[in-house]
């Protein structure tokens, strides 16, 4: 554990160093950013101009739930996403080849190579977006389900990671995968909105095999009292057993592995 | 004492055609084409401790793939190896904390990054206590005079010196044995005759076992008293470099230079003429003659200047790697 700590610190240290020549970049992205933003807002505004309620949910709950969702995404992004979407890379140009040989789990090693420090404008934006929306709309969260909401968003990055670990998995069988990474990269932009808008069955699967909910609709709807404490055990326990999917469908796929001929 | 043990070891690479495009990995879910390559075939060999064994073989004759299995980053298809009593492809940890692999055609270094950082990273990955560290560090960029190059990019360093830092970050955590996959290739000829320096002397000084591939018959030459031969996948020879010339040279070179035209006639009793121009003319002459005859040219012609030469060792790899492919 202090080993990978130590490791982890190095990586962090070496993120800063080297994003220090993509600066201009991240602005770039931040102001996109917020542009994208102004357009989501009139969206959902225009939506609201004649009705209170969607689906069971009043127009700053919307708000709410679509910034916990970018947040989420952001802090993914911040941490993993880059690294698991470089996994077919790594895996059929034979990268993988060194950490193989090297005495650190591999997963790990794979998951955490770098972190991008271009999706840390965007946190703070919104971060801060979301204190404005409690604020102004008078949205109340008492101080525990605050910590709940907090710990379920984190719970919902790790099912991200364990569902994006097992797509790229698939590299082992399949030489390229970035189309199914865009396809489910645009489907699971879906999960902004509330999923009560979706028929009940359809629901169901955003729970299991599309499991959407856990990102933000669960952590959100828990949070502000919408849905009941049973979704924190439902999250916990497919946390565990997603995290262990994943692995054991890595070390199959591993087996598989031939390296590349150099 | 023997480190690496090796029964009996074969790899066949099944593998399917890989498509391209979501509709035909779907459809390749269903139907796909089989490949199979016999990479290495039934190899058994033993490494004592402190030796160094180099791999010769053409492109493609399964070195890379023996080290692969070796290294545990391939499983065997059948047969076994030990090393440092490890089974590699349990891939424990103790066991990779004992052996380095280096390849020379991929980059292990972080690219964009000083190699230092790189340093740093394996410090902790591979648990080195800071004293150990400290000296081990002093050490080997002290002997591969590296010592300012350490903070600069990975990106910006010349080829020779990324090699020199690649094997720096290989050996920072002392490991017991060292596969080295072409560690000279693309250099220049002072840079391999660095590297070659660098391997004997650590091989000597440290113990250190090593084993090594390479396409330059001078790294083997200047490095390993043991070389092992494979050709498609087959052990061919094990042995001595010496016994092995001795065992398929049985002529050596004359090459003579004349102050007045020639007759190329003269010659054919002497051997065989590799090249012949008016004034100058090569043979392969018999070995146990060589003397004999070169005194005799010596004697019966005008000439200007004779040299008698070990044949090249390229010539004799190539021609046992064309005779087994006969076979
Ligand atoms: N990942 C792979 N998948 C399928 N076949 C492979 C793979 N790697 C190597 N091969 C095949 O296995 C055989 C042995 O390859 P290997 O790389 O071990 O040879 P080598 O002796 O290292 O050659 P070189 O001198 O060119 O490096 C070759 O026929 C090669 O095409
Ligand atoms: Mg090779």
């Amino acid at each position: 554990m202090k080993k990978y700590l130590k490791i982890y610190s190095i990586l962090l240290k070496n993120a800063f160093s080297r994003d220090a020549h993509y600066r201009a970049d991240t602005i770039t992205h931040w102001i996109t950013h917020i542009i994208w933003l102004g357009m989501l807002y009139i969206l959902v505004d225009v939506l609201f101009r004649y009705t209170n309620v969607i689906a069971g949910w009043t127009r700053p709950e919307v708000f709410f739930l679509m910034n916990i969702f970018i947040l989420s995404q952001q802090i993914f992004l911040f941490f993993f996403r880059d690294n698991i979407y470089q996994i077919p890379n790594i895996i059929t140009d034979g990268k993988l080849d060194s950490y193989l040989v090297t005495p650190a789990n591999t997963i790990f090693m794979l998951v955490t190579k770098q972190i991008s420090l271009r999706a840390t404008g965007r946190i703070i934006t919104q971060t801060f977006l979301l204190g404005w929306l409690l604020f102004h709309y008078n949205l109340t969260i008492s101080i525990g389900n605050g910590f709940i909401l907090f710990f379920l968003i984190i719970l919902g990055i790790i099912i991200q990671l364990a569902h994006g670990l097992i797509m790229n998995t698939l590299s082992f069988w399949w030489l390229r995968i970035d189309n199914i990474n865009e396809a489910w990269f645009n489907f699971g932009q879906t999960a902004k909105y509330p999923l009560t808008v979706l028929p009940k069955t359809l629901r169901v699967l955003t729970y299991t095999i599309i499991p959407i909910a856990y990102q933000n609709f669960i952590p959100v709807g828990v949070g502000l009292g919408k849905l009941d404490f049973g979704f924190i055990g439902l999250t916990i326990t497919y946390t565990i057993f997603l995290s262990f999917l994943a692995g054991q469908f890595w070390n199959f796929g591993l087996r598989r592995y031939t390296s590349a001929s150099s | 004492m023997n480190v690496i043990s090796v029964k009996n070891l074969s790899k066949t690479y099944e593998y399917y055609k890989k498509q391209s495009g979501l509709w035909n990995s779907v459809k390749s879910l269903f139907h796909r084409e089989k490949l199979f390559t016999e990479a290495v075939k039934n190899i058994s060999l033993e490494i004592a401790e402190g030796e160094l064994v180099g791999f010769l073989g053409p492109n493609g004759a399964g070195k890379t793939t023996t080290l692969k299995m070796l290294s545990g980053i391939l499983y065997p298809t059948s047969g076994e190896a030990t090393v440092l009593g490890y089974i590699p492809a349990k891939r424990q940890s103790a066991f990779q904390k004992q052996f380095a692999l280096v390849m020379g055609q991929k980059n292990q270094l972080w690219w964009d990054l000083p190699a230092m950082e790189s340093f740093l990273l394996n410090k902790a990955i591979y648990e080195i206590p800071d004293e150990q560290f400290k000296n081990t560090l002093a050490e080997l960029t002290e002997l591969l005079d590296i010592k300012d190059i350490l903070d600069i990019q990975v990106r910006k360093l010349s080829l020779g010196q990324r090699m020199k830092c690649e094997l720096t970050a290989a050996l920072l955590h002392s490991p017991k044995i060292l596969f080295l996959d072409e560690p000279t290739i693309g250099l220049d000829v002072v840079s391999q005759n660095n590297i070659r320096e660098f391997l004997k002397r650590y091989n000597r000084e440290k113990k250190i076992t090593i084993i090594l591939t390479s396409h330059y018959m001078d790294d083997v030459a200047a490095l390993c008293e043991r070389v092992v031969i494979i050709n498609f996948g087959e052990l061919i020879y094990d042995g001595g470099l010496r016994a092995l010339l001795d065992e398929h040279v049985d002529h050596k070179i004359l090459e003579v230079t004349f102050t007045e035209d020639q007759d190329q006639n003269g010659f054919a009793k002497y051997g065989s003429i590799k090249e012949f121009t008016a004034r100058h003319v090569v043979l392969a002459v018999k070995k146990d003659e060589a003397k004999k005859v070169a005194a005799e040219i010596l004697t019966t012609m005008p000439v200007d200047d004779i040299l008698i030469n070990e044949v090249n060792i390229d010539d004799v790899i190539r021609h046992i790697f064309s005779a087994h492919r006969k076979k």
